[in-house]
């Protein structure tokens, strides 16, 4: 399996834990969660997409 | 003091059920450092304690697991050859041991093995620590392989036997290289005499050309040799020449392999930097993302630890916010 698909659980594992420090009532918790996941996993995407525009035809 | 009476007053039911209990925040925190979550089931907090829990201990698992149980030690012990210029140099530098190499006896010779090694501190293991009981064990790991170092191996005197999985490699009649796949039952046990004699049997199958497996029972003489009873591997290597190989049809045989090497004597012991270098080689990327989710885990046990004892950093989330305070006019 390639590593990448590492990330996502790890992107998401962290958001909770993240969120779960910052509040305190489970709905709080999951919406702050789920909006930082897709905050890193749009920014890990674009990241991605610019070294691999980098990286074309080498 | 007549405003502090009216916020007290003030204070509803609602308002005061919104107030987090840390109970006693001390016991909460130690308890959210040896096991995540448990700080928080202890405060009963239910819902943050089952997802600290889940998501630390799963991401630290997931580590070790990617890490073949590994990524966890507290030091790395560099080999130096005593005669080198290099073993010389780090002796004054006064950051050596002298260690016994391997069970502490050349088994050949009788004579011990001495080697100097550097002990170098892995920073990794400060953030791993954070996630408590599962990586605290690599401090008394350390104490525990530093001890086996310098006491005899007694393992043959005792008799030792063990599940063994490994293979047969010979020479046959006619000067031919062979080799065997086998698996079964190793026995091995010293005499007491001066000069020791080791001798056993292994009693198993092994794969013969066609595939088939063949039950055979051979005999075993030293010289032998059994890997460290501590030591950074789930298995342990075992070799013993085989003294009656025509069974197998052939001139000469070894019998080369591993017995397993039970949890405690290899999880969160140090590693050495040969073994250090089969990891990287073996596991190659995995290796390195083993050790960064087992960081992570600490790093998030911290986040986890700090909530147990000090409550969320933003409060509750269901706070109504504050009415900003008028301007007041300037004339």
């Amino acid at each position: 399996m390639n590593v990448t698909w590492y990330l996502p659980p790890l992107a998401l594992a962290i958001s909770l834990v993240y969120s779960a420090s910052r509040y305190e009532l489970p709905q709080k918790i999951l919406t702050k969660a789920l909006s930082l996941f897709l905050q890193i996993t749009v920014f890990m995407g674009l990241i991605m997409l610019v070294l691999h525009w980098l990286s074309y035809a080498l | 003091m007549s405003a502090h009476k009216t916020d007290k007053r003030t204070i509803t039911k609602a308002e005061k059920a919104r107030v987090v209990d840390l109970k006693n925040p001390w016991l909460a925190g130690l308890l959210a450092f040896l096991i995540p979550g448990a700080g928080h089931f202890y405060q009963g907090r239910v819902f943050k304690g089952i997802l600290y829990a889940g998501c630390i201990l799963s991401t630290f698992a997931f580590g070790i697991k990617i890490g073949e149980g590994r990524p966890v030690y507290t030091y790395y012990y560099n080999r130096v050859d005593d005669k080198s210029d290099q073993g010389e140099a780090l002796s004054i530098a006064g950051d050596l041991l002298v260690q016994e190499d391997y069970g502490g006896v050349d088994r050949m010779s009788g004579q011990p093995i001495r080697q100097f090694s550097q002990r170098l501190f892995n920073y990794g293991y400060l953030p791993q620590m954070m996630v408590g009981l599962p990586a605290l064990p690599a401090i008394i790991q350390n104490k525990r392989y530093q001890a086996s170092l310098f006491e005899p191996s007694l393992e043959f005197e005792n008799g030792f036997q063990a599940l063994f999985e490994g293979r047969i490699v010979g020479v046959d009649n006619d000067g031919n290289e062979k080799m065997y796949l086998a698996r079964g039952n190793v026995k091995l046990s010293s005499t007491d005499n001066d000069i020791p004699v080791i001798s056993g049997e292994f009693q198993g199958s092994i794969r013969v050309e066609d595939g088939r497996e063949e039950p055979v029972t051979l005999n075993l003489v030293g010289p032998a040799y059994l890997g460290v009873p501590i030591f950074a591997d789930p298995r342990r290597t075992i070799t013993a020449l085989v003294s009656n190989p025509e069974i197998l049809r052939m001139d000469r045989a070894e019998l080369i392999g591993t017995t397993p090497r039970s949890l405690i004597n290899w999880y969160g012991v140090p590693l050495e930097d040969a073994t250090l270098q089969v990891l990287n080689y073996q596991l190659g990327k995995h290796w390195e993302l083993a050790v960064v989710f087992t960081w992570i885990a600490g790093l998030l046990n911290v986040l986890a630890i700090w909530d147990a004892f000090e409550g969320p950093a933003y409060g509750r989330g269901d706070e109504t916010p504050e009415p900003e305070e008028p301007i007041p006019a300037t004339t």
